[in-house]
């Protein structure tokens, strides 16, 4: 009897601890276009995000949307970024920056935009090119805790949006790429 | 339906209801602060201040519009983050009452175990005093469970005692017994033999002749007698096992009409039917010996018996016309020492009851109070191995 209690509060403990931990579940990355360039083929991605209501609320309030996006090949390629949504709360305008963190930090800032919907359909795709070459792609997207700078805390927006994790695994065969 | 039915120990029932106090008070008392605390912090939220910011940036100077903006965002981020505080809080809160819940049911299973172990050891060791073996128990506790101890420890001593007493009263009370058993059966014998002696000595007395054929059934009766006392001291002897049965054809009617002979002055007896059978001529005088002698202390004056076979067993009827046994008490004629009458031992009944069945043979007795008593005496065609009745 005392192995089958033991049991019985290992399984609540566990329950228990699941249910308090952080979401860690997966989302996608769709493919929205596949260009074939002339040395490149450049992959159009979107983050399948559930965008709700709190999200509006939170960017509204100044927080910024964070994720961390890396892209590689079986031919290298490998591309990291940090790509934010960010609110201007004085005059609710919305603008996407991509910082890539490759050798020389680059800042690309897009311009202000107006509409938070148009921000966010904006801000889910991005762009990623590989090789023509490359017969495996991979692209990888994660939510990064955003950092509320007036309360001097951070806070994790996957809870909110029940995902951490995006990603995006293609195969080329030929001149098709298939997920 | 089905009915569940768990043994559980107290421990696991302490720990049980713990469990349930737990979940039935600690949630709604969570969910009561939670409740109050985001009702406090949403209360805390000036509803207007926005508005007022946003009119005020509208107009402010380059330099005050970025405070302006501070203070807005500022406005804005607690406002929004107070749904995800409160969150926090609950899963802290919920984490610290599931860590509390089980440290508590750690301490309270220990405590419990360490305050029920004695009383275990007291209960093993109550249960070897009950079955009459030394329990040694630890007696180290202090308080209510210490003043048990010493108690369970001095009735284990006192037991130990009154056991002995027990013991030595028993062995006084079985040797009492056997002297009483001794002196009632040796009695059996000699009543026919003084009999005897008081008719040789009425005639010798009277002047009378005693014929050859006379003297000869003197002799007889009294020598059989005394045969029977030589075998009574020879089973008191070999008083812990049954009595040794020799098995014979033996005529029932011859047995009964000696007894009756030997009685007949004061107990006519009337005799119907015959019967033999497979049995021991010693005990069965034995045992008509005990009926005739209970009938005459009795008051009759007559014993009807009825021989014969029924139904394949072999059947001995006995009525007299004594004073009889209130039905209420016939159920206690059987046992030891219980009589009805003045000088009775109550040895009588019961010592038939005994070698009837050593014969194995079943008795019963029915009565009509002041009309007599009738007692019935079967034996089965094998009522003992080996043994066969015929009938003449």
């Amino acid at each position: 009897m005392l192995d089958n209690i033991a049991d019985g509060f290992l399984g609540l403990f566990m329950f228990l601890t699941q249910w308090l931990s952080p979401h860690s579940s997966d989302g996608e990355i769709r493919i929205a276009a596949v260009r074939e360039l002339t040395a490149v083929t450049a992959v159009e991605c979107v983050i399948s995000i559930e965008w709700n209501d709190r999200m509006s609320d939170l960017l509204d309030a100044g927080i910024p949307v964070s994720f961390a996006i890396m892209s590689y090949s079986d031919k290298g390629d490998t591309v990291r970024s940090i790509r934010t949504l960010s609110c201007d709360v004085a005059d609710y305008t919305y603008m996407i920056s991509d910082s890539l963190l490759n050798g020389a930090d680059s800042v690309y800032t897009s311009k202000k935009i107006p509409q938070i919907f148009r921000a966010v359909k904006l801000y889910q795709r991005f762009e990623r090119t590989f090789s023509r070459d490359a017969s495996i792609l991979h692209v990888e997207a994660v939510l990064l805790p955003s950092r509320v700078n007036r309360l001097n805390r951070s806070i994790d927006l996957s809870e909110i949006c029940d995902c951490r994790k995006f990603s995006l695994h293609l195969v080329r065969k030929g001149t098709e790429i298939r997920q | 339906m089905i009915r569940l039915r768990i043994r559980l120990e107290l421990e696991w029932k302490v720990l049980l209801l713990a469990a349930v106090l737990f979940a039935a008070f600690v949630w709604p008392v969570q969910r009561f602060f939670i409740t109050r605390l985001s009702k406090t912090l949403t209360e805390s939220i000036d509803p207007g201040l926005e508005q007022t910011l946003r009119n005020e940036i509208v107009d402010a100077a380059p330099q005050e519009r970025a405070v302006l903006t501070e203070h807005l965002e500022r406005y804005r981020q607690t406002k929004v983050l107070i749904p995800i505080i409160v969150r926090e809080q609950q899963r802290l809160i919920t984490a610290l009452s599931v860590g509390l819940f089980i440290s508590f049911l750690l301490i309270a299973f220990w405590v419990l175990r360490y305050l029920t172990q004695p009383l275990k050891n007291l209960a093993v060791a109550v249960g070897k005093i009950g079955k009459g073996e030394v329990a040694v128990f630890s007696r180290h506790s202090d308080g209510a469970l210490g003043i048990v101890e010493t108690a369970v420890a001095n009735l284990q001593t006192e037991l130990v005692v009154l056991r002995e007493k027990e013991r030595v009263l028993g062995m006084e009370a079985a040797w009492k017994d056997i002297a009483r058993i001794m002196a009632h059966e040796i009695k059996n014998p000699l009543t026919p033999i003084r009999l005897t002696l008081d008719r040789i000595e009425e005639k010798v007395g009277s002047g009378q002749t005693i014929s050859s054929d006379d003297l000869t059934r003197f002799l007889v009766r009294i020598n059989t007698q005394i045969d029977m006392l030589e075998r009574l001291v020879d089973q008191f002897r070999s008083f812990s096992r049954d009595p040794e049965v020799n098995l014979t054809a033996v005529d029932v009617g011859a047995v009964i009409r000696t007894i009756g002979d030997t009685l007949g002055e004061k107990l006519s007896t009337v005799i119907t039917g015959s019967l033999v059978m497979q049995s021991d001529p010693y005990l069965l005088q034995q045992v008509f010996l005990n009926i005739w002698k209970n009938s005459l202390e009795a008051g009759a004056t007559i014993i009807e018996t009825t021989i014969g076979k029924n139904d394949g067993q072999s059947m001995i009827t006995i009525g007299d016309n004594g004073q009889g046994i209130a039905p209420d008490d016939l159920e206690r004629i059987w046992l030891p020492y219980v009589t009805f009458k003045k000088h009775g031992t109550g040895l009588g009944l019961p010592v038939v009851k005994r070698l009837i069945e050593t014969l194995g043979g079943t008795i019963t007795m029915t009565s009509v109070l002041h009309h007599g008593i009738t007692i019935t005496i079967s034996f089965p065609q094998y009522s003992l191995q080996g043994a066969t009745d015929h009938e003449q």
